[in-house]
């Protein structure tokens, strides 16, 4: 076996685009005991024909002007690149609802501090159901018991140490649920990562 | 219009303010009367401020004062609440102690919502322009709670003219929890903590709504607080006082948790 020359890659790679049909984009393999005509340089042609060489492979043999017999062996491959991996989707924004359950009588003057910072609760009001931080125990004057929108929140948060964030989504399924944040940014994050 | 910040300088004038606007009659707190008094019975869930707020000392008041900048009650307040004018009625210690339960219902992210003073008060007085104390209040907040606005106009003391539903509407506000306040150390820990004080002051024969801690130009510390005077008042109705105007010595409460309309 001889290297191709490299004068004649590119003439034999244009002839390959030119012989196999356009339309067969999904099979370019060329037909075996086929004899054609192949282009070379200097305007010289040889005839050649593709053989199945035993491992599934192709040979490319041809004959020269000077009678000399030259012969490749081609390893087909898929001539469509693979496709690009499929990016991961972008998480889809939820509109979340977000409720905080604290103890106002245990409440820490840093947590008070985050839990008053106007910026994760402008986020939280306009691009979610921000419910509030609803006390521990509040409850409906009228029958003295909690809210029932507010207890299942309040269920949920009863053995955490407060406070309590939960996050749910439209359907009420809970997304995430833990301790608030330290500072206010983290907090503005944490609202970003699960509901955008 | 520049801060108005209450010292020694101009106390005088917000008195004759006080007078001027309530015609020569019955001032606040005239009677003398005082913090926790029993005049109006017991009022259940009082707990003493330091109690459930150790008092910060005040070696850090400027230091958490700087820190917190941005987060104080008025920060969330100012854009949300107007401010509430009492008109010529003696009405402030109802008006002052409502401010403090709109500014507990906002701090708990409760929709803004402006209370009727005139439906805490009217029910006491029987429709009568007369002072009150923040105790006075504060019970009847806590047992029939506060309607909105909207139920009852304004320096309406006509109870006919409340709205259907009123009494409803006023228990979705009825304050559940209270803290009781015994000094300036007392006020400056809850405003650290980002709760309202109504505070009761003796010197003015007034009742205003204490929302933040506030460093005055002369580097000492002061109060924030919102006033039912109007929207002409100070800046919006807030304004500053510094310690011997802010503090509470007619009285004082903070509320601490409310029901929750949703």
């Amino acid at each position: 076996m001889k290297p191709l020359p490299s004068q004649m890659i590119l003439p034999f790679v244009c002839w390959l685009l030119l012989i196999v049909p356009q339309a067969t984009a999904q099979t370019l393999t060329p037909a075996p005991h086929v004899q054609f005509t192949l282009p070379l340089t200097q305007s010289q042609s040889a005839s050649a024909q593709f053989l199945p060489a035993p491992n599934g492979d192709l040979w490319l043999v041809y004959a020269t002007s000077s009678g000399e017999l030259r012969t490749y062996a081609l390893t087909l491959t898929n001539p469509t690149p693979p496709p690009d991996p499929v990016p991961p989707p972008p998480p889809i924004p939820v509109k979340l609802t977000i409720a905080i359950v604290e103890n106002p009588q245990l409440t820490s003057l840093a947590d008070r501090q985050t839990l008053a910072d106007p910026t994760w609760r402008k986020w939280a009001t306009e691009k979610h159901d921000f419910i509030g931080i609803i006390p521990n125990d509040v409850i409906d004057k009228r029958t003295g018991q909690p809210p029932p929108r507010l207890a299942p929140f309040l269920d949920r948060a009863r053995s955490h140490n407060l406070p309590w964030i939960i996050f749910t989504n439209p359907a009420g399924v809970i997304i995430w649920e833990g301790q608030v944040p330290t500072t206010a940014t983290e907090l503005t994050n944490l609202i970003k990562q699960f509901g955008g | 219009m520049p801060t108005l910040i209450i010292t020694d300088a101009n106390a005088d004038d917000q008195v004759r303010l006080l007078r001027a606007r309530l015609n020569g009659h019955e001032l606040y707190g005239w009677r003398g009367c005082l913090k926790r008094t029993t005049e109006y019975g017991c009022i259940e869930g009082v707990q003493p401020s330091d109690f459930l707020f150790p008092r910060i000392p005040r070696s850090e008041w400027k230091r958490l004062i700087l820190e917190g900048r941005g987060t104080f009650l008025s920060d969330l307040t100012r854009p949300v609440l107007p401010p509430h004018d009492q008109g010529n009625t003696n009405y402030c210690w109802a008006h002052g102690s409502v401010r403090a339960e709109e500014a507990i219902l906002v701090y708990h992210g409760q929709a803004p919502k402006i209370l009727s003073a005139e439906s805490v008060a009217v029910p006491l007085t029987g429709g009568k322009n007369r002072g009150g104390s923040p105790d006075e209040a504060l019970k009847r907040l806590m047992s029939h709670g506060c309607s909105e606005q909207k139920f009852w106009p304004e320096n309406d003391l006509n109870i006919k003219h409340a709205k259907e539903g009123w009494i409803d509407n006023a228990l979705d506000h009825v304050i559940l929890r209270w803290a009781d306040v015994e000094n300036f150390a007392d006020q400056m820990t809850l405003a650290l903590h980002r709760i309202p004080v109504a505070i009761g002051l003796n010197w003015w024969g007034h009742l205003v709504c204490q929302l933040d801690p506030v460093i005055l130009p002369d580097g000492s510390v002061g109060i924030g607080c919102d006033n039912s005077w109007g929207p002409d008042y100070g800046e919006n109705g807030y304004f500053l006082l510094d310690e011997k105007h802010g503090t509470a010595d007619l009285g004082a409460f903070a509320p601490i948790s409310t029901t929750f309309a949703g």
